[in-house]
Parts: C-alpha cells; sequence; structure tokens
C-alpha cells in the first residue's frame, strides 16, 4: 500500500509539474525543487479529495512541504478512511 | 415597483483618517499609518507586528452621549473593547453625515445590522490570560474551587460579551433605534451581506432607513493566528495581486453606512453618494481558510451581482477586489474576475494598502473609499503592486486615475468561502 501511495502522488505531482514520476524523490522540497507554488499546493488537495474521497484539513494543506509529507498525508487519510469503513 | 435604495451617509474611521474628510485627505495623502505594534507579556516583548494604527481616536470626541458610554462600561464592569467604541463612533458620524437625528428617527424610522466576526473576544482572552497568570503566579494556597470560582467568576461576563446580540443591544440603545434589527457575520464578506439584508429590509417596508456597521480592532491573538497560517506580510507593505506579496497586514477600524428608501431620502432632501443595484452572494463551503482555486463560486456570486442589478458586465466601470494579498485568495480573485469579465480589460483596485485588512470592517471600510473615490471622480492608486503577477489578466490602476465612474463593483471572498459581490451606480 505504501509503495503505491508513493507512487500515486509522484504521477500526480508529475502531472501538475511536468516532471517524469522518477525524478520525483521522497525529500523534494515541493517549492524549491518542483515549483509547486500554493496554487498548485490547492490543486493538489483538490485532486487527492477528488480522487480518493478524503478531505484535507486547512493546517494539513497549508503545512505540506516536502514530497514525503504529500505521501505521509495521504496514506493517513486513507488509513483513516479505511478504519471508518 | 421596486423600491430603490440609495446610500445617504457614510461614517469611516481606518488608519487613514477618522471622519469622511480626514478619511478621504488621508487616502489622497497616502497617510497608510502603519506601524511596528510590540506586544508584551510582563517585561518581556511577546511580539512585534506591523498594524495600520487607527490615530488620535477618542470616544469622547464623538457627540455620543456619556451616559450611554457609561452604561456600556457599567455593563461590561470594564473600559468599552476598542471594537464596540470603533463602531459606535462610526455609527455616530454616519447619523451625522447623512443629516439624521437618530434621537428623533430612531424610534421608528431606523433599523440596525451590526457585523463584527469577533466583537468581546479581545477582552475575553485577555481576561483569561491576565487573571489565569496572576493567579499562577501568586498562587498562595487557594483551593482548585476557589482558584476556578474566582477565574469563572471574572470572566463570565466577558463570555457573555461575547454573544453578538450584545453589540446589537447596545449599538441600537445608544442610537435609540427601535426598528427591525439584524446581527450579520458572514466574515470578511459581513459587510455586502449586510447592505443586501438592509435593502431586502426597507424593501418589505420594515423600516425607510436602515444603518449598517462594522468595526475590527487589531489585536497579536489574530496577527499570531495570519502568521501562524503564513498570511502575513513581513515588510508591513500589502501588494495586492503581487508575486512578490508574502500576505497581508492587519488594519483596525469601522465604516457605518445609511441605507434608505430613494423617496425618503428625496422627501427629506438627503444627499445620495449612490444607489445600491444589487448583489450576489455564494457559500462556497470547502475549506475554512483556503479557496477552491478552480472553482466557480466566486465567478458565480459576480454573474448573480449582474443579474440583480440589471447591470450589463460592460456597464461595471470599475472593480474593487478584496486582495487579501495572499497568492491563493488574489488569484482566485482574479481568475473569477477574467471569468466573467473575459479580455474586457475592466479596471480594478483594491484599497487595502492604505488601511490595512480589517477583516469584518474590510468591506465596509473599503465602501467608504469606494463612494468617495465616485463623489470625487478619482480613484487613489493601488499603493506597493509594482509589477502584477502574469497570471493575472486584470487592469490595476496603479497610477492616479482621474476616472468618470458610475457603476461600480465590491468584491469579496471571505474565510470560509463566503463569495460576495456588490454593485452601486452613482446618483
Amino acid at each position: 500500500m505504501g509503495q503505491n501511495v508513493a507512487q500515486e502522488v509522484k504521477e500526480m505531482l508529475a502531472r501538475m509539474t511536468g516532471f517524469e514520476p522518477e525524478e520525483i524523490k521522497d525529500e523534494m522540497d515541493l517549492v524549491k525543487d518542483l515549483g509547486v507554488d500554493s496554487l498548485k499546493v490547492i490543486e493538489i488537495a483538490t485532486a487527492i479529495e477528488k480522487t480518493y474521497q478524503v478531505t484535507v484539513k486547512d493546517n494539513q494543506l497549508i503545512k505540506l512541504k516536502k514530497v514525503k509529507e504529500a505521501i505521509q498525508l495521504l496514506q493517513d487519510l486513507l488509513d483513516k478512511k479505511a478504519k471508518r469503513q | 415597483m421596486s423600491k430603490r435604495i440609495v446610500i445617504t451617509g457614510i461614517g469611516p474611521i481606518a488608519s487613514v483618517g477618522i471622519g469622511k474628510e480626514d478619511f478621504w485627505k488621508g487616502i489622497i495623502n497616502k497617510n497608510t499609518n502603519v506601524e511596528l505594534a510590540k506586544s508584551h507579556a510582563g517585561d518581556e516583548i511577546w511580539d512585534e507586528y506591523y498594524v495600520h494604527k487607527v490615530q488620535k481616536f477618542d470616544i469622547h470626541n464623538f457627540g455620543i452621549n456619556e451616559d450611554d458610554l457609561e452604561y456600556i462600561e457599567d455593563w461590561k464592569e470594564s473600559p468599552i473593547d476598542m471594537d464596540m467604541q470603533y463602531m459606535l463612533a462610526a455609527v455616530k458620524l454616519a447619523f451625522d453625515d447623512g443629516k439624521i437625528d437618530y434621537k428623533k428617527a430612531g424610534k421608528d424610522s431606523v433599523g440596525l445590522i451590526v457585523t463584527n466576526e469577533n466583537l468581546g473576544m479581545e477582552d475575553f482572552c485577555n481576561k483569561i490570560l491576565n487573571e489565569s497568570y496572576k493567579k499562577m503566579r501568586d498562587s498562595t494556597g487557594i483551593s482548585e474551587k476557589a482558584f476556578s470560582d474566582d477565574v469563572y467568576y471574572k470572566i463570565v461576563k466577558n463570555g457573555y460579551e461575547v454573544q453578538t446580540f450584545m453589540p446589537l443591544f447596545h449599538v441600537a440603545r445608544t442610537f435609540n433605534i427601535h426598528k427591525y434589527s439584524l446581527f450579520v457575520n458572514n466574515a470578511c464578506a459581513s459587510g455586502l451581506y449586510a447592505i443586501e439584508a438592509a435593502s431586502d429590509m426597507i424593501k418589505l417596508n420594515k423600516t425607510p432607513v436602515v444603518v449598517v456597521c462594522a468595526s475590527d480592532h487589531s489585536n497579536v491573538y489574530k496577527h499570531l493566528w495570519f502568521k501562524m497560517i503564513n498570511m502575513y506580510e513581513p515588510d508591513g507593505k500589502m501588494k495586492p495581486y503581487s508575486s512578490k506579496s508574502k500576505g497581508l497586514v492587519m488594519g483596525e477600524g469601522a465604516s457605518a453606512l445609511i441605507l434608505e428608501d430613494y423617496d425618503h431620502a428625496k422627501k427629506r432632501g438627503a444627499h445620495i453618494y449612490a444607489e445600491y443595484l444589487g448583489g450576489g452572494f455564494r457559500l462556497e463551503g470547502w475549506k475554512i481558510t483556503i479557496p477552491q482555486v478552480g472553482g466557480t463560486s466566486y465567478q458565480e456570486a459576480i454573474e448573480d451581482a449582474l443579474t440583480a442589478s440589471k447591470t450589463s458586465k460592460e456597464g461595471i466601470d470599475l472593480i474593487c477586489g478584496h486582495a487579501p494579498s495572499t497568492m491563493a485568495a488574489d488569484a482566485y480573485e482574479a481568475q473569477a474576475i477574467s471569468s466573467v469579465f473575459g479580455d474586457s480589460n475592466i479596471s480594478v483596485t483594491a484599497f487595502k494598502p492604505y488601511v490595512g485588512h480589517t477583516l469584518g470592517a474590510s468591506t465596509l471600510v473599503e465602501l467608504a473609499i469606494l463612494l468617495l473615490a465616485m463623489e470625487n471622480d478619482f480613484v487613489p492608486p493601488v499603493l506597493n503592486t509594482k509589477e502584477i503577477d502574469s497570471r493575472f489578466k486584470i487592469d490595476l490602476i496603479k497610477d492616479k486615475r482621474k476616472l468618470k465612474i458610475k457603476t461600480v463593483m465590491k468584491l469579496c471572498c471571505a474565510f470560509a468561502g463566503f463569495n460576495a459581490a456588490s454593485i452601486f451606480r452613482k446618483a
């Protein structure tokens, strides 16, 4: 599951940034390395919500800085969703 | 035939000035009065932050009945909080400007709508912190129950002050207003919602005159919140629609407007600033602090306003944006404007660099500037923004412009997704 989530997040970021998925590394900074500004972060949140039927909270969205944090966020949201079902 | 609604009084208070004349003079002279405020915790500085500070304000200088002010103080068992002081003063200025003798007219022909996001909250937080700290520091054997009882007793009165009927009651009582009244809170868009509600009140014959007022006092708690969510501009200069912008700078102040039935205003020979033609209002319902960039809610509010006011998009001469200078909100707003107005090169202005972000009071404070701009055929230039974000397709007024403006649109995309657009036409 973890690997899949990481891959899916990287593919999503790739679609939004023009990078290739394999070029995107966990430790990369969304702003400095991938040029993801706050508008793109909102697009990412919207895409995550739509694709996975989860809710990203304001503070989670504001705090996103690195690729690995985006992966962790999606993993946490999916775990939470699974527990509720 | 539907009634026409006009504005016949303005009572603005902001960092640029107090009262219509000084306020406008301050705008023209760019007296933004940004100061570095210091918040103290004991002997230490807790935080420093820029704020557009209201200058030389004294509630006793407005000719408000001192007994009525004392009544509020007695009730609160503490000085009147600044939010309330600004609000009372703005209402008095608007009554004076509108030449309405509220002592006579208040009873049978004046309604009231009050808007404020956090009235009383500052006092509430101060009391909790100060009283708790003192007791903790000096705890000398007092039992926990006695301590709780004591602290609770001291703060409970302020707890009630955050109930929204309180400012409505105090303002109404002070100005002898006894007709239909409402409290409105739609975050930063409160003022535009309040104007719509006032218009409805008049059209439904509940009252021929409604005072709409809003206030906001700056404090360190609000600042810290914006800083925490990365929405504070550290250089103290708000830069609407700029790629260099990092966020907002708080302002403080109040504004009151007199909304009136056109026939009623004509009959008493009132000066008419503008007519309120109608508004559009949408609630996005996505996130509290982040607009859904790419969504259509804001655009729909603008389209609704054009429909409600029976105005074509070509009929709008100027848009006054909310422009809180956060990238997301400014982009969202620019996107909504472009979606509706396309390539028509509609002129856009933004007044927050003059007065800061006065939060719940912002739409009414900025509307006061807009009404005075229409009155004077002069649009103050947008300060601080050197280069517009290249993604925003808007014509931002960065230079002084003599502009014959007849019909204007005020916009607001507030926290919690309250999207509002209101249209006014010069009388």
